[in-house]
């Protein structure tokens, strides 16, 4: 997958849980869920399982550790879907 | 300095907005015996987000005491579930966490020593989650001015690089450990 459309996949699936509107448009990959987003840490768990669902994957708790930014989401799906 | 964590979680929020009947949802989240007592409990949602509340507040602690930011809230683990603070371990890291339930929230307050010291919250009709924080920090400062009998306009609340609340008074960091949350309809905040 092209990354152009991976950021435009994990946009769509962010899009609903994000309060900072602003940050969201002007997200890039060093965008942070928590600090920038503003999502709430109690739907943090509700990205990973929209993500996993999308991308037809299973994340493992070494994978969601690191899943605080735009980027790591990116590089997890990525090694996923060629693993 | 005393160092606190604090969380708080509107349960009508957390209810529409959360796949928190998704078998993997709870996977994720909790250990097996975290599992099993949800499982068991009369009211499953609401122990879901009491031990959410736990860990969330827990780790708030941890990270002031250790500066990190990642997201393990399954090892953050609670083990006494009915007793009146609750015992929390991560590692080599333990805290002492007090939980309040009302109908329309659950709050978590963790300390480093078992104190039963409880959060303050608010009732904020307000949608913007930017607004929201403003208003609890607003609402902590007048706490804390009341508090240390401090002039309120000298008193300011500011995240430092890890997402961490630093209280200053005239530019200078406070030597007061505070902790903020907001969730939906409520928000609340810890004084050490």
């Amino acid at each position: 997958m092209i990354k152009a459309e991976l950021i435009e996949k994990l946009k769509a699936i962010i899009t609903p849980y994000v309060q900072d509107e602003v940050a969201f448009k002007n997200l890039t990959e060093d965008t942070d869920f928590i600090k920038d987003l503003k999502i709430n840490s109690a739907n943090l768990v509700d990205v990973i399982l929209d993500i996993e669902d999308e991308f037809d994957i299973r994340l493992d708790n070494q994978d969601m550790e690191q899943m605080l930014t735009v980027k790591s989401a990116m590089d997890i799906v990525t090694a996923k879907l060629n693993g | 300095m005393a160092k606190i964590g604090n969380d708080i979680v509107d349960l009508n929020l957390a209810q529409q907005t959360s796949r928190w009947q998704d078998p993997r949802f709870l996977d994720k989240l909790f250990t097996t015996k975290e599992q099993e007592y949800i499982k068991a409990s009369v009211n499953p949602h609401t122990s879901i987000w009491r031990l959410w509340s736990i860990k969330e507040a827990s780790y708030k602690l941890y990270i002031q005491c250790r500066p990190d930011c990642f997201y393990k809230p399954k090892a953050f683990a609670c083990t006494n579930f009915e007793a009146k603070l609750q015992q929390v371990s991560y590692a080599d890291f333990k805290c002492y966490v007090k939980t309040e339930i009302t109908n329309a929230f659950v709050m978590a307050t963790a300390q480093l020593e078992p104190f039963e010291t409880s959060s303050f919250f608010l009732k904020i009709d307000v949608a913007t989650a930017k607004t929201q924080s403003k208003i609890v920090r607003q609402k902590l400062l007048a706490h804390v001015a009341d508090l240390k009998q401090l002039p309120l306009e000298h008193l300011d609340v500011q995240k430092n690089s890890w997402g961490i609340p630093q209280l200053h008074y005239k530019l200078k960091p406070l030597k007061l450990g505070v902790s903020i949350s907001h969730h939906g309809r409520y928000g609340s905040y810890a004084i050490a």
